[in-house]
């Protein structure tokens, strides 16, 4: 008999009553959800920069990467002179890459997790990898609560991840440092 | 060895000792502060702990409907009943991609099943990536908290070894040196791995996906380098559909740090191009503990740790001393169910003062199952016959009035009178840290009949 076989066969054999699925209800949430959205970041180590039209936008990129040689985004309307996504053979050629410039679909306000479908990050390994780490999200995407992100969610894909944060850790003596692994700093630009 | 054996070399060190307890007990403050942020709170707790009911009722159902869409979704299923099959299918999979270097990220189950040792003696090499287990992996240590992995060392200590082996400068301790150091060694061996593996925080039934949740980033850094992915999945972290994520993403990180969300909430459902994924479903006593009623709500554990950063005798007495994978409240009441024998004195480790099913956000009656097997660990003459002899008498005493009148008159009289080195020697572990109070004159019973007739 194999595993398989093996493994639900104990668990048949015990003839366990299956029990219903609670319902989840509507629960109320934050009625100013840009405010709570970016407390919930700068709470959490983000600088958070609100803008108002496409300039300011395209300013605050400006702004974010003007230290930097090696930029890449999927987004090439905000920044023109990026590593060109085809060029990337492989996620370890992004070694070396300063700061990523992506879109998030949505927000959610009340602990600020922006997700990140594949189809926005450009290449997965992308928003771990790079040191700064810059995603704009659009303030009409926002929702309260995590059960309001799910339900948003409405084509799984590859790969999809909630942000919150850059890369942190409290390893050790629990003193917290930004930046183990992955983004030492993050921003989002909100317009 | 039992727990209050191996709690005396962690109580050598008074000030260590003292730092572990208030760390702890600050990390459960912020896990109060964080949860009364969310006013629906308790209900979140009904239902993680509804829908784990659920899942537990009928989990084969949802184990098969979670493999047909995982296959659906182009990833590679395995199932392993025990420690030993789940390791040679790690090793099968490394061996058939003629892969030498493994990174991992932070896995429980992956400890349970010892995969390091079994690797590393096949001649891998097996780089954990998560700070605290890089750390201990360093040093050879297994994990003495299940979310702190190195809690139970001081940064001079840590420094003392990444000097060691990472050849930073000697009695540099600062934290941000550290990992900086730890995160440039590391990132070498991320790009260097042929093959990543993770473990997972919840599989979803309905999607055949899975999540994985960490803060460091460690585990996507792993698995979007390397060219195959490997998954180690207990069979009890299963969850019906996609929205139940709602209630335990909001729950998880609250109970575990007291921080909103883990930064990294990732999920995985189809290999990259030309990347290869597989899940191992896994057994190793879960469908045993399944079949024991009093015990089964043990299996909704979602490994958030709360339970542990709440135990007065968690905080005071380390991780090490409960000599199991899952140490504090919730691995009480899961070792023994694994082996019996060995882990008899753990639900002993307790005060049962039931902080630790307050505190637990799938609301497992933690406290009472450490009860129950209390009854159990009697049951089967496992306790020691010394506590066997004395609470037979005990209960003797104890259901005859006449004999405990007469027992407690003299215990009065004797105890005034009998050299203090009865109580305080070498033999009697009671009496190591403890005096006993002065006896009082007259039992209540004696006061009572007196003071009424006056």
């Amino acid at each position: 008999m194999s595993s398989r076989e093996k493994m639900l066969g104990n668990i048949r054999k015990l003839g366990l009553e299956p029990k219903p699925l609670p319902e989840i209800p509507a629960f109320e949430v934050s009625k100013d959800l840009e405010a709570t959205f970016t407390t919930s970041l700068e709470a959490n180590h983000v600088t958070v920069i609100s803008c108002r039209s496409e300039e300011e936008v395209k300013a605050a990129v400006a702004e974010q990467t003007r230290a930097y040689q090696q930029v890449i985004t999927t987004l090439p309307d905000l920044y023109s002179s990026g590593i060109d996504l085809a060029t990337v053979k492989k996620p370890s050629d992004l070694r070396y890459v300063e700061a990523g410039i992506i879109k998030g679909a949505f927000g959610t306000a009340e602990n600020g997790a922006i997700w990140v479908p594949e189809s926005l990050a450009g290449i997965r390994a992308l928003p771990f990898i790079v040191v700064h780490l810059i995603v704009v999200v659009e303030r009409k995407t926002l929702v309260g609560n995590m059960h309001h992100a799910y339900k948003k969610i409405e084509e799984i894909p590859g790969f999809g991840v909630f942000i919150a944060g850059p890369s942190k850790t409290a390893d050790i003596e629990q003193s917290l440092v930004i930046g183990a692994h992955g983004p030492k700093k993050m921003t989002v630009i909100l317009c | 060895m039992s727990h209050s054996t191996n709690t005396v070399t962690f109580l050598k060190d008074n000030k260590k000792v003292d730092w572990h307890n208030e760390t702890l007990w600050w990390v459960r403050s912020k896990r109060d502060v964080s949860s009364k942020q969310i006013p629906e709170w308790e209900q979140l707790r009904e239902l993680a702990s509804g829908i784990k009911d659920s899942v537990l009722s009928n989990l084969a159902g949802y184990l098969e409907e979670f493999e047909k869409n995982a296959i659906a979704n182009g990833i590679n299923v395995h199932w392993a009943a025990d420690a030993k099959e789940h390791n040679e299918i790690v090793t099968s999979i490394l061996q058939k991609h003629n892969a030498q270097k493994l990174v991992k990220s932070k896995s429980i189950l992956t400890e349970e099943c010892h995969l390091n040792e079994h690797l590393e003696a096949h001649g891998f090499e097996v780089v954990d990536t998560d700070l605290g287990e890089r750390i201990i992996q360093f040093v050879r240590q297994p994990p003495s908290h299940i979310v702190m992995p190195a809690i139970h060392l001081k940064k001079e200590d840590i420094s003392e070894i990444f000097h060691e082996h990472l050849q930073t400068e000697k009695g540099n301790n600062d934290p941000q040196y550290l990992t900086e150091a730890a995160r440039q060694h590391l990132r070498n061996k991320f790009i260097e791995a042929d093959i990543a593996l993770t473990g997972v925080n919840f599989g979803i039934a309905e999607t055949g996906g899975f999540v994985v949740c960490t803060n460091e980033g460690n585990a996507d850094m792993g698995v979007h380098l390397a060219p195959v992915h490997i998954a180690c999945m207990g069979i009890e972290k299963l969850i019906p559909k996609l929205e139940h994520l709602g209630v335990y993403t909001r729950l998880l990180a609250r109970s575990a740090t007291g921080q909103p969300i883990t930064n990294y909430t990732s999920h995985f459902h189809r290999p990259r191009s030309g990347q290869e994924m597989h899940i191992i479903l896994v057994d190793n006593g879960r469908t045993e503990q399944l079949s024991r009623e009093k015990f089964r709500n043990s299996l909704k554990c979602i490994r958030c740790g709360a339970c542990m950063n709440t135990c007065p005798i968690y905080r005071r007495s380390g991780g090490y001393s409960y000599d199991a994978t899952v140490p504090g409240p919730i691995g009480s009441i899961l070792s023994p169910g694994v082996d019996l024998k060995k882990h008899q004195s753990l639900p002993f480790a307790s005060t049962l003062c039931g902080s630790c099913s307050d505190v637990c956000p799938v609301k497992i009656n933690i406290h009472e199952q450490l009860y129950e097997w209390r009854q159990v660990v009697a049951d089967e003459k496992l306790d020691g016959a010394g506590k066997r002899i004395s609470m037979t008498l005990a209960a003797k005493v104890l259901a005859s009035p006449s004999l405990y009148n007469m027992l407690g008159k003299l215990a009065r009289k004797s105890l005034s009178l009998l050299p203090k080195s009865l109580i305080n020697n070498p033999l009697n572990a009671w009496g190591k840290q403890r005096d006993l109070p002065a006896p009082p004159k007259a039992s209540f019973k004696e006061w009572y009949a007196k003071n009424r007739k006056s």
